[in-house]
């Protein structure tokens, strides 16, 4: 394999910077919800929904809908396959990173 | 580590992993249900290690048997009743009073094995060296118990402090250091089997209650702080 192939395999899904940063913060609990993801990322409702979506539509992360009283609460957690896909992508950049002498 | 632009500027993967993982330790909740399970944990061993408190346990046990008898076999389901009302109640708090202002977070329970093993192996090595100084007269009697106190307090300093290093999280690094320097002193006094389980049970419950105090006032502020904002 040549070391060139390695930024053509990185997970193009993950790679966009909001999705990766949302898989790194799940990445360290079981579940979040919309609240914690939305004050700590800093994007806007919209673009974080947006993005929450795109990931559970393919299967990264599992999203949660429920009422807490009356107030809804959505909160998000990454599948066995989100976690493995991103173990994976780390695992690939730091290679990344080593062939560009950067690690 | 792996940095990358985003929407508020430089996004650090491994440090927004942290971020994370440290939230169920930031509110310091926490840490107050363990300085009151270290004060349990080490007022009760050492009443069942101290003479006179075993003398009065038998003495009450004579005079009131029935009810002496069921306030002792009572005492574990009470203090696992207490254990799941208190994890509940932290449940609750960070529910219904912090939730709107910073989000919910399920942590993992992650188990960090490099520092769980250098803790037992820390118990290990100062129990054998306690042992070895008291078996070959160096040391005074009932200081290879001592030390297996010391040593279990200095165990939970690694743990707090391996915690803080892994984390990032200061003030885990500050309790960890003073826990474990703190519980070397078990060894130097020359206090009974009894009185260092006393001692260290009342060292780790004021080390965590005031890491709990200080995280919650620093969660409170930072609420207020955004609230103004």
């Amino acid at each position: 394999m040549s070391d060139y192939d390695l930024p053509t395999k990185f997970d193009r899904m993950i790679h966009q910077p909001s999705r990766l940063a949302i898989m790194a913060m799940l990445a360290g609990c079981k579940s979040a919800d919309f609240t914690y993801l939305y004050r700590t990322i800093g994007l806007t409702k919209g673009t974080l929904s947006k993005h929450l979506s795109y990931l559970e539509e393919r299967g990264y992360i599992e999203i949660k809908k429920r009422f807490k009283g009356k107030v809804p609460n959505t909160s998000a957690s990454l599948t066995p396959y989100g976690r493995r896909a991103y173990q994976q992508y780390r695992q690939q950049y730091r290679e990344f990173g080593k062939n560009m002498g950067e690690d | 580590m792996y940095q990358e632009f985003g929407m508020k500027g430089i996004y650090d993967l491994d440090e927004l992993t942290r971020i994370t993982r440290r939230r169920e330790f930031e509110d310091g909740l926490v840490d107050l249900l363990n300085a009151i399970l270290y004060l349990v944990a080490g007022l009760l061993t050492a009443s069942v290690y101290s003479p006179s408190i075993m003398l009065w346990y038998l003495r009450m046990l004579a005079t009131y048997p029935e009810m002496t008898a069921v306030a002792l076999v009572a005492l574990v389901p009470l203090l696992a009743l207490f254990l799941l009302i208190s994890k509940h109640s932290i449940d609750r708090i960070r529910r219904h009073s912090l939730r709107l202002a910073r989000g919910y977070v399920i942590p993992l329970h992650k188990v960090e094995w490099r520092t769980s093993i250098a803790a037992l192996i820390t118990v290990i090595v100062w129990a054998s060296i306690g042992l070895w100084g008291t078996l070959s007269g160096r040391l005074p009697q009932e200081s290879d118990l001592r030390l297996l106190v010391s040593g279990i307090g200095i165990a939970a300093g690694i743990v707090y402090l391996g915690k803080g290093l892994i984390l990032d999280f200061p003030r885990y690094i500050v309790v960890g250091s003073a826990g474990g320097l703190l519980s070397i002193m078990i060894t130097v006094f020359p206090f009974s089997f009894s009185t260092s389980w006393a001692v260290l049970g009342i060292l780790w419950f004021t080390i965590l209650l005031l890491s709990g105090l200080v995280g919650f006032h620093t969660t409170l502020q930072a609420i207020k702080r955004a609230d103004h904002v």
